[in-house]
């Protein structure tokens, strides 16, 4: 398989300060996969993004993006291909109207005008956002600001793309719609995903959860490989998914539930068999 | 507290005004305000008076918008009209009285600031209703660009109007927030001795500070990731044209100006 990024030994602190924020981390990810870093706030996840991004110069470690190894003289080229969605949709908007916005991308790689109108628009069509074309930021709700960003991505064609909570300030609603058309937009693009986050249940569509915490790598595998170990996840101040906490629950009140990890439709489907079976 | 800010006040009536190129309304409108200054007699402020009223009614935007432009500025213009009156020497004395003194060419004069205040208000009321803040931004830079070659940087300077500009609305947002937060706190504004008032003001300009630095931080990191390493060289999506009635435009404007002349040497 194709190695997307790959970070060896990722050292990272604050020059001021001794405390290190990353603490050897080490992990890849190959072409087309959908990973998560997960962990609680101020674990170094953003940090980590940051420095796949070449935002951030790592303190000793390195970086390879596509095999291309991170340095000063490549950074632009491998930002080319990454695509970076920020926390604040406020903060990141920096066109005037929603067109502008997703066009910033483009014009920074001088891309001439008639080709530019066309991505523009194909990309806000992609994003549902057409209809807002002409519209200033202060009049649009914090998940369209946030589609918009994202279009501002899509423009661009990225191989992958980086969501840093990109959806943890916006509304459940919200929070759903960004992550649902993620997936599509990974459907016919192909991108190479890669999702920070402190929510679990945002893991939903990974291939893979990386598990961080206080700057260290604690573990890293399948959705079911990770969330199995429930309580490892409540030591290192994450919630559960929304299904293990159903199951816990039935658990309480005696009922056998499967020792396994199972999604939201797998429950949906165990609860079902175990009515059938009873009545 | 911020709604009173014309800046900005774009009303999209669409009309014949609206639809100009920037670049032509800003130059016209700030070329209107130098040639107010030629004339010099009731007939030609008269045509100045007439072409602005023509020009306001084209606009197709409620008079009352003009009204407000106008009116933070009475003080001012009465105070100047007031100073002209009093304090102007010349043809008829009507009344004296020590150093202030009420003559013919005083109370001339004070009509014509009066009518030189309201036409360069009114035509500047006209660019601002009619234009989005965006667009001026674009025609500024438009204009500034024969600059390039004298080293000034133009480019930074457009990207630093146009962020300012999209800012402008959140900041307010946000003052007004911070303003109801401190206000939930006791914070109490707009009352007291004005040094108390002052005072009060810092619980909103110390964290509005704050938050605008973490904005400009969180902003540079974008922009740096979406491939931004400096002004030179962008292709630009928003493109000016300029169209046949931009021309009209500037035609109609040298023939005002030719009637005006005609007028200022004909009295």
């Amino acid at each position: 398989m194709h190695k997307m990024i790959t970070v060896q030994d990722a050292v990272y602190s604050y020059s001021d300060d001794e405390h290190l924020v990353l603490k050897n981390i080490t992990f890849d990810v190959e072409r087309g996969e959908w990973v998560s870093i997960v962990g609680h706030n101020g674990s170094g996840k953003s940090t980590m993004a940051k420095a796949i991004d070449g935002l951030l110069k790592l303190t000793s470690g390195a970086i390879e993006i596509d095999g291309t190894a991170l340095a000063e003289d490549t950074v632009w080229k491998i930002r080319e291909k990454i695509g970076f969605v920020f926390q604040n949709p406020d903060n990141q908007f920096v066109g005037a109207t929603v067109a502008d916005d997703v066009a910033f991308g483009l014009e920074n790689r001088h891309v001439s005008h008639d080709e530019m109108v066309a991505k523009v628009d194909e990309a806000l069509h992609l994003v549902h956002m057409e209809a807002f074309a002409d519209r200033e930021p202060a009049g649009l709700s914090g998940g369209q600001k946030q589609r918009v960003a994202l279009a501002g991505v899509i423009a661009m064609r990225p191989e992958i793309v980086i969501l840093d909570e990109a959806t943890s300030m916006l509304d459940p609603e919200g929070r759903q719609e960004i992550m649902q058309l993620m997936r599509e937009l990974k459907q016919t693009y192909d991108f190479t995903v890669l999702t920070i986050t402190h929510d679990i249940d945002e893991t939903a569509f990974a291939d893979r959860i990386l598990l961080i915490d206080d700057g260290e790598l604690v573990a890293a595998g399948t959705p079911e490989q990770v969330l199995t170990n429930g309580t490892d996840l409540v030591d290192r101040g994450l919630e559960l998914p929304y299904a293990e906490r159903l199951l816990n629950q039935l658990n309480l009140l005696h009922i056998d539930v499967p020792q396994q990890y199972m999604t939201n439709d797998q429950v949906v489907k165990w609860l079902c068999q175990k009515l059938n079976s009873s009545k | 507290m911020f709604s009173k800010v014309l800046f900005g006040r774009f009303v999209p009536t669409n009309s014949l005004i609206h639809r100009l190129d920037p670049r032509a309304k800003l130059v016209l409108s700030l070329y209107f305000i130098v040639i107010i200054f030629m004339a010099n007699s009731w007939q030609t402020y008269a045509w100045l008076a007439a072409f602005t009223l023509g020009v306001i009614l084209s606009t197709k935007v409620p008079l009352k918008f003009f009204w407000d432009g106008i009116r933070p500025l009475v003080w001012i213009i009465l105070f100047t009209v007031i100073l002209q009156i009093f304090f102007s020497s010349g043809g008829h004395v009507y009344w004296a009285w020590g150093i202030l003194s009420v003559t013919q060419f005083g109370l001339v004069n004070g009509v014509y600031i009066f009518c030189r205040f309201l036409l360069i208000i009114c035509m500047s009321t006209v660019l601002t209703l009619t234009t989005q803040p965006l667009m001026i931004a674009d025609a500024v830079e438009a204009l500034l660009k024969p600059l390039a070659k004298l080293k000034v940087p133009v480019y930074e300077l457009a990207l630093m109007l146009s962020i300012a500009l999209r800012f402008v609305p959140t900041l307010m947002d946000e003052s007004q927030k911070i303003m109801n937060a401190q206000r939930a706190r006791g914070v109490n504004f707009g009352t007291g001795s004005l040094i108390k008032r002052v005072r009060s003001l810092i619980p909103i300009l110390i964290p509005l500070f704050i938050s605008a630095f973490n904005r400009a931080e969180d902003l540079a990191t974008a922009m740096e990731a979406r491939g931004y390493s400096g002004g030179e060289g962008r292709s630009k999506y928003r493109l000016l044209h300029w169209h046949r009635a931009d021309t009209v435009a500037c035609v109609v404007m040298l023939g005002v100006t030719l009637i005006l002349f005609e007028l200022r040497y004909l009295a």
